[in-house]
């Protein structure tokens, strides 16, 4: 039981070791041989532009549902207008990253790796090798770029869409008015909110894109092989992604105090 | 030239390639005949340096492989033109592109216009017309993929073609024209071909040679008129099934 416990801890951090290599692998290859920008703007568009809508959705019902949320609590206390800056530092620290980065592995994750399991499966990455091509540097270095670049600028736009989302909702439906919530944002929500939160998306764009890369080059097998690829990038980013958002706040936390208070 | 000298390659504790030896001279149309996951792939494999045998030597005409880096297997990869078991073809790119990205890669060409007459070429010799130069892979049959990939392949102008199972999938017709094809051009280009390959009946009519792997091991190896005469029980049951199909 304790072995199969020992071996199983020893997988996973080999596991993640290999990943964290492969990710320096393709740094190397990119300071090295550069990038296909012609690639690279093929894969934005593939997983940039085709995302942007659900993000737009999703962002849009995350604010609504934290000023939901939220307009409960502050409606105890009589604090209805402080509803805008709390919903918006609180969905921009942490609630929204989070649940706009889950959609995004379920979609540019999923998507990158199955894509690049296919290229495995079918033989595409050994060709690519016969033909005198790096693989690493014509496929997995501009799906890299294009993915982080694209999570982090979908993030953002998830974020802004979900305080439109909480205003909105709040104007029809919690009687508190936009004009209102908007006025309270900057009250509440700081300079260090918008910085955590983006610091938590651009690592969290970090993380889908190398999980994603390093599982979809790693396939193996057929049609199973690839089914087993997305079930594993799906299960790695989600649980990356909490263990990161966790690291984050602590991280953030500590720091804010820090300067706060002017001392350690 | 191409010679294995004692060639081994393992997977855990599964042995693929058992001491293999043999030698193809220039020119041959070579087939190695096997069934299935008896290592015939990881053979060819060996060759172009994407799989590396745990021990022996592989040589190329003058140059020992073993021990080549990535960067150094560029020559041999330009020597040696690999057809897959799947086309291979990238999705993402035309069939014009998919053609020319061998000789872009390889700096073979330095205008578009020898780039554009080469692919062109290699599709008339492949048999596939100017229409498919703008379409996908996924807008093609499996069998005008396979050509594609075989132009692909010839686009660099090698002086050996490898062909990992080129009929697999197909149907009679298109398998026989494949073989034909094989055939042509190594007559034709005067390019040496190792084809790993079931079809004993295709053996029969177009190889100078043909080597047996069972189990990881070369079990035999001859002319198609020598290998009639083999009392090897696997040689037999290859050679009956190639009389039933020409029944």
């Amino acid at each position: 039981m304790i072995s199969k416990a020992l071996n199983s801890a020893t997988g996973v951090l080999e596991e993640l070791g290999s990943t964290f290599l492969f990710m320096l692998h393709s740094v190397g290859t990119f300071l090295r041989e550069g990038v296909s920008f012609r690639q690279m703007v093929n894969q934005m568009y593939a997983v940039g532009v085709r995302s942007l809508s659900t993000t737009i959705f999703a962002g849009l019902f995350v604010g609504a549902i934290m000023a939901i949320e939220i307009h409960v609590q502050l409606r105890d206390f009589g604090a209805e207008g402080f509803l805008g800056g709390l919903a918006t530092s609180v969905t921009i620290r942490n609630i929204g990253p989070v649940l706009i980065a889950f959609m995004l592995s379920a979609k540019v994750g999923a998507y990158t790796s199955a894509e690049l399991a296919t290229m495995v499966v079918t033989e595409q990455i050994d060709a690519i090798r016969c033909l005198g091509t790096n693989p690493i540097s014509y496929i997995i270095v501009p799906r890299m770029i294009a993915v982080i670049i694209c999570s982090f600028l979908l993030l953002t736009i998830g974020l802004m869409m979900s305080i439109g989302g909480g205003m909105v909702i709040s104007n029809y439906f919690l009687h508190v008015s936009s004009q209102t919530y908007i006025q309270n944002i900057p009250r509440v929500v700081s300079w260090w909110s918008v910085g955590t939160g983006s610091v938590k998306s651009f690592v969290f764009g970090v993380l889908i894109a190398t999980i994603a890369c390093y599982q979809g080059y790693h396939a193996k097998g057929g049609a199973v092989g690839v089914g087993a690829t997305v079930r594993r990038t799906a299960v790695q980013t989600l649980v990356c992604i909490i263990i990161a958002d966790y690291m984050l706040s602590t991280i953030s936390a500590f720091f804010y105090e820090w300067f706060r208070v002017g001392q350690l | 030239m191409i010679r294995f000298d004692k060639v081994c390659k393992s997977f855990g504790a599964k042995t693929v390639l058992d001491r293999v030896s043999f030698e193809i001279s220039q020119g041959q149309i070579v087939f190695v005949i096997g069934k299935s996951g008896m290592g015939k792939s990881v053979l060819l494999k060996n060759i172009v340096g994407l799989l590396r045998p745990d021990s022996g030597e592989i040589w190329l005409e003058n140059e020992e492989l073993t021990a080549l880096d990535e960067l150094r297997y560029l020559g041999v990869r330009k020597k040696c033109g690999m057809v897959f078991q799947h086309p291979a073809l990238l999705d993402s790119l035309t069939i014009y592109e998919n053609v020319a990205f061998g000789i872009r890669s390889l700096g073979l060409l330095d205008s578009e216009e020898k780039i554009e007459k080469s692919v062109v070429e290699k599709l008339r010799l492949t048999h596939l017309g100017l229409d498919v130069l703008q379409l996908y892979p996924q807008d093609l049959s499996f069998g005008m993929q396979k050509r594609a990939a075989i132009a692909r392949t010839l686009a660099v102008e090698p002086s050996y073609l490898l062909f990992d199972e080129p009929t697999t999938g197909l149907d009679p017709v298109t398998t026989n024209a494949i073989n034909k094809l094989i055939q042509d051009l190594s007559r034709q280009l005067k390019v040496t071909a190792l084809v790993v390959s079931h079809d004993m009946h295709c053996a029969l009519t177009i190889a100078d040679k043909i080597l047996f792997l069972d189990q990881g091991r070369m079990i035999a190896e001859g002319s198609p008129s020598s290998l009639m005469k083999s009392p090897l029980s696997l040689v037999q049951q290859f050679l009956s099934e190639a009389k039933e199909r020409l029944l």
